[in-house]
């Protein structure tokens, strides 16, 4: 494998570590209900960097990267790839919401599912490009 | 047909349980303890720290299924974490054999060591140390330790007190093939430059320049320009500048040495032909002149190390080098723009790319010479003096077959930095091997094969001189004088 393989691979490799990060703050809120300390901050991150993804003054600032949904050009493939700017949209809406935590708890959680949802087909479409084949 | 708890729950421990085996293969590899073969320290280090993360894993693996979620509709993703973890581990599969194959037999270590010790001397670096790894392909590759401590970072949220990465370690991979080469292997400064650029965040410095160096040439078509095509600009700069820094960072680190094993390993004298009133030709689709999505083109890169080499008053020095080499060096001067191209002609803002990088270039410069100080903040020696004081000397004993540890200067006993030796035999290697050849009987310069080996001979005379070096310049009564180190006075001691 040569170097610049391995390095664009490896983008593949953090962008699925960061989705897997909120989706376990996540899994947590749904089978129980509880806001543990990292959900807040993990949600609110990977709402910055969902909203980076389309964004162009955010492309050259050094500081937006929160997750790595938004840093070099595999990642915002990916996300673009595995879902259209209106569901995009549609989750950074739930995100707030979640964050927000106003609604009933159980709308809450249904939202937070979804995100669970999005954020796995994410993973899990980076995780193939990550993965060497045979 | 089974529960359909049941069964999640037990497909879970299966696949924890696969996980267990696989990372516990891994960890057979890791040799911290391993006394034969011989290991250098960074190399130790890093098979504990593979060792530690492993054990922390396998702890975390053992209660995986206990700890699922209650509602079985999240076991899906629950379980996918594992795939996450596993793939993980293919990262740092790569490595333990690539470290476990480079023992201190298999790794120019004396060089490595010499490297190590001259960017030491680099503010901020003095604690620096560099794990060696073996690489299939013929071709330098630092292996970013920001990318495991990232990767190792993330794995804390689910595997309880990982260990840290040592935060002073460099991971450099080199060709299986070159362990005991000298010269091709100054191509690992050029490595170290790349845990420089990491270390120090290059990349944030330079974005700012990077979006002006692209508004600059797409005027008001950075506007219109869609977001992705500006992300992969954006990634092709940074890439072409991380990579154009190390170049730099090399020349200055080690001096002319660098570029001419890049000239070797790339095989760059092709571009000369003396049938060109220039004498050189960049044809079309010559290798030479483009760039790739990761790298800019080779003599673009050759170009930018000789204004460096000039900017050190390095230059004269080299252009009296008799040598097919220089003039490759030479010729990269009167290369322009409008040779460069990209590899794919239909990729997006490629050519603005390669504009916006002329842009970008003096900023790159700059950031070389804004890091290069020692911890008193003065510019770091660039060993010219030394070279220009030492050079023929160390040339006279190594023409002779002798290790130039020591030579004999104005009725004084030296011992030349690793720096003027690595340039001076370099020199004698472009220049004049077969004045050490025509000293022995039946050795014919123009057989490759009897060149090589006498290439062989001068780099290991090379090699001893360096490691000599570390060792002499502790000799008590050893004395720095003006920068030089002279021997102590041995008949005084008597």
């Amino acid at each position: 494998m040569s170097p610049e393989t391995s390095q664009v691979r490896s983008r593949y490799l953090a962008l699925a570590l960061d989705a897997r990060k909120v989706i376990d703050a996540l899994i947590v809120f749904v089978d129980t209900g509880e806001r543990k300390p990292d959900l807040a901050r993990s949600l609110k991150e990977a709402l910055v960097s969902l909203k980076a993804v389309k964004e162009k003054k955010e492309i050259f600032s050094p500081q937006r990267n929160k997750l790595a949904f938004s840093e070099y050009y595999e990642q915002v493939r990916t996300v673009h790839e595995a879902f259209p700017t209106t569901e995009r949209e549609q989750i950074v809406g739930k995100l707030q919401k979640v964050i927000k935590g106003s609604a009933k708890v159980d709308e809450q959680q249904r939202d937070a599912f979804d995100i669970i949802k999005f954020l796995s087909a994410i993973e899990s479409r980076a995780l193939y490009y990550y993965r060497p084949q045979p | 047909m089974p529960d359909r708890t049941k069964l999640g729950v037990e497909t879970l421990e299966r696949d924890a349980s696969a996980l267990f085996s696989f990372v516990d293969s891994v960890c057979q590899f890791s040799l911290a303890d391993s006394e034969s073969p011989a290991y250098p320290e960074p190399s130790k280090r890093f098979f504990e720290y593979i060792k530690q993360l492993g054990d922390a894993t396998k702890e975390y693996l053992s209660g995986f299924a206990a700890k699922r979620p209650s509602k079985p509709e999240l076991y899906q993703y629950y379980r996918q974490r594992l795939e996450t973890i596993r793939l993980g581990w293919f990262e740092f599969h790569l490595h333990v054999k690539a470290a476990a194959d480079a023992d201190t037999l298999n790794v120019p270590y004396a060089l490595v060591e010499a490297l190590t010790t001259r960017l030491r001397s680099v503010s901020g670096f003095d604690k620096t140390t560099f794990a060696i790894f073996h690489i299939d392909e013929l071709n330098y590759w630092e292996i970013p330790s920001s990318a495991i401590k990232e990767t190792t970072d993330k794995f804390k949220r689910y595997i309880p007190q990982p260990p840290r990465f040592p935060a002073n370690t460099g991971m450099i991979g080199i060709p299986y093939s070159q362990s005991s080469s000298l010269y091709l292997n100054f191509l690992i400064a050029h490595e170290m430059g790349h845990f420089v650029f990491e270390k120090l965040q290059l990349k944030d410095r330079l974005l700012p320049h990077i979006e002006t160096a692209l508004k600059t040439v797409m005027k008001k078509g950075f506007e219109a320009a869609s977001d992705e095509d500006l992300q992969l600009s954006k990634d092709r700069l940074s890439a072409w500048a991380e990579e154009m820094f190390c170049d730099l960072f090399a020349v200055w680190l080690i001096g002319p040495c660098y570029c001419f094993a890049y000239i070797e390993l790339f095989g760059l004298t092709t571009i000369l032909d003396d049938a060109q009133p220039s004498g050189f030709s960049v044809t079309a689709g010559a290798g030479s002149t483009i760039f790739t999505p990761s790298h800019p083109a080779d003599l673009l890169r050759l170009k930018q190390q000789v204004l460096l080499l000039q900017k050190l008053r390095w230059w004269p020095a080299i252009e009296s080098i008799k040598s097919h080499y220089v003039s490759v060096l030479s010729s990269s001067q009167n290369v322009q723009r409008e040779s460069f191209g990209y590899r794919d002609n239909d990729a997006p803002l490629a050519e603005e790319a390669i504009s916006g990088f002329m842009i970008l270039s003096p900023h790159i410069l700059n950031a070389v010479t804004d890091i290069m100080k020692d911890a008193n903040g003065k510019k770091l020696d660039s060993r010219l003096n030394s070279y220009r004081k030492f050079n023929d000397e160390i040339g006279k004993y190594l023409v002779r077959a002798v290790v130039p540890s020591t030579v004999f200067l104005d009725g004084q006993h030296w011992y030349p930095d690793e720096i003027t030796l690595l340039n001076a035999s370099t020199r004698l290697y472009l220049e004049s091997l077969e004045n050490l050849m025509e000293g022995v009987e039946e050795q014919n310069p123009h057989l490759p094969s009897h060149r090589s080996n006498w290439t062989k001979r001068l780099e290991a005379l090379t090699t001893k001189a360096i490691e000599d070096h570390s060792l002499l310049v502790r000799e008590r009564g050893a004395e720095s004088i003006g920068g030089y180190f002279k021997r102590a006075n041995l008949q005084a001691a008597e």
